[in-house]
């Protein structure tokens, strides 16, 4: 796979006000890009009738956004609208080989990361529940070592919601008393 | 014929023995004339009286027994017989008339002078002249006048032919159709004109107005059979905590999502860009102000 990049590109002004401008780095317009009005860049995109896609120089096109992922994964590189995004072009390489959530580095393309799991909500008996007596006298103990402030609070919600910071507390406090396996057993969804 | 003077009386009577005596042959005999040097026998003076030497004047010489005439720096010339005097009327010289260091002057004291041209019978095939104003030269061509050359500029009449080494081109003004116009004389065919409302006419463009009408009329009908739109790049947005959010300027809301859901209430949307295919850009991603 052999990456080029042809900048990331911001808005910018152009000869109307009804038309999305976008620039890079070096202040070179997208679309004089696409018509090989550039001087140094080949004509990117082959268009016929009524912009019916003909053929274009890379085979593989995607847009990357300020945080590396990639964004958009196309074959013609006129459907792409590089608004705050970098555009790749890509040879030796098939639709198959980049995927959108994809990481773009230091010039190389790099799988997708694990996605975060979603969260959701726990009822706060569920944890105290799945624990035996034995564990439940441990988990009491270390809950009321916890300050008053996390006690008060967990106290008044009605449930627990994954990733949230009185979720976490909880999740240390076990942490505490649980090995994490057991941790993750006790706060693992309802069925 | 060799000068001859004798006395009027010829004697028939026969000579004499005696040589001391003027015999009939000495009164018969031819007198002699003498002379000193080149010169004529007349007379200068007024009124009857002798003949005397007349000298020859600048000009003037005898060469091989004949007076001549000497002009400028060339060589003798007859005097006479050889040489008609141009100076009257109807006098016609042959020959050519060479003007060296001088001026040829033609003056009349009537409206016009004129420089007049003829073929060999004297029928009048062209004449220049200038008119009564002074203000014109004229050229005309038997009864055609062809060229005026005034105080202010020049006028021709007719048409004028351009020849290059391989094209012959002219141009007129064509009275028949009304217009000037520029002729291919190799293709016999007209290949520019321009009429008197301005309109402006070639072989290869036809009416310049009604091809640029037409050709106008065809781009236009070009711009509006190759529009076409399209929404391109999804992209996705979320809507967080009581505020509400539009998507980013140009695009379009085409869908909802579940989003993430932290503490707060959180509503995913996706959005597109809106691309025009203009046939001049290739496809733009319509906005808004």
């Amino acid at each position: 796979m052999i990456i080029t990049n042809y900048g990331h590109f911001t808005r910018a002004t152009g000869d109307s006000p009804y038309i999305m401008f976008f620039k890079n780095e070096e202040g070179q317009d997208w679309y004089e890009m696409q018509r090989g009005e550039t001087d140094g860049v080949p004509k990117l995109v082959e268009l016929g009738d009524q912009g019916v896609f003909i053929s274009s120089i890379h085979p593989v096109w995607c847009m990357v956004n300020p945080q590396g992922v990639v964004t958009n994964v196309e074959f013609d590189p006129s459907r792409m609208v590089p608004d705050d995004k970098t555009i790749l072009g890509f040879d030796e390489a098939t639709l198959d080989d980049v995927k959108e959530g994809m990481l773009y580095q230091n010039g190389e393309l790099l799988p997708a990361p694990e996605p975060e799991p979603a969260p959701y909500s726990l009822s706060k008996e569920i944890p105290w529940l799945r624990m035996t007596d034995a564990e439940a006298e441990d988990a009491d103990q270390a809950f009321n070592s916890a300050s008053v402030r996390f006690r008060q609070a967990y106290n008044s919600a009605a449930s627990l919601t994954s990733g949230t910071d009185l979720w976490n507390q909880w999740r240390n406090i076990l942490l505490s008393v649980f090995t994490e396996e057991r941790v993750d057993e006790l706060l693992a969804p309802e069925t | 014929m060799a000068v001859s003077i004798k006395h009027k009386f010829v004697s028939n009577k026969a000579d004499s023995q005696d040589a001391t005596l003027v015999r009939p042959s000495n009164w018969n005999d031819e007198h002699n004339l003498i002379m000193n040097g080149s010169s004529l026998l007349g007379r200068t003076a007024t009124g009857t009286g002798a003949a005397a030497e007349v000298t020859l004047g600048a000009g003037l010489e005898f060469s091989a027994g004949a007076l001549r005439v000497k002009i400028g720096s060339g060589g003798l010339q007859p005097y006479f017989g050889d040489y008609t005097p141009v100076n009257r009327a109807g006098d016609t010289m042959t020959g050519s008339l060479v003007l060296q260091g001088g001026e040829l002057q033609i003056r009349r004291d009537a409206s016009t002078r004129v420089l007049r041209f003829a073929n060999t019978a004297g029928e009048e095939q062209g004449i220049i002249y200038s008119d009564a104003t002074g203000d014109n030269l004229i050229m005309r061509i038997k009864t055609s006048e062809k060229f005026r050359l005034t105080l202010g500029g020049t006028e021709t009449t007719g048409r004028h032919t351009i020849k290059g080494s391989n094209r012959t081109w002219y141009f007129e003004h064509y009275t028949t159709g009304g217009y000037f116009r520029l002729v291919d004389v190799e293709g016999n065919a007209e290949r520019w004109r321009v009429g008197t409302d301005g309109s402006v006419w070639t072989s290869q463009l036809g009416d310049l107005s009604t091809r640029i009408e037409s050709r106008a009329a065809a781009w236009a009908n070009d711009r509006v059979s190759q529009i076409a739109s399209r929404l391109v790049s999804r992209a996705q947005g979320i809507v967080s905590g009581s505020s509400g959010t539009e998507g980013p300027s140009g695009t379009v809301v085409t869908g909802f999502s579940h989003a993430n859901i932290t503490s707060d209430v959180q509503i995913g949307y996706y959005y597109r860009y809106l691309q025009i295919y203009d046939p001049v850009r290739g496809w733009v991603s319509a906005t808004y102000q």
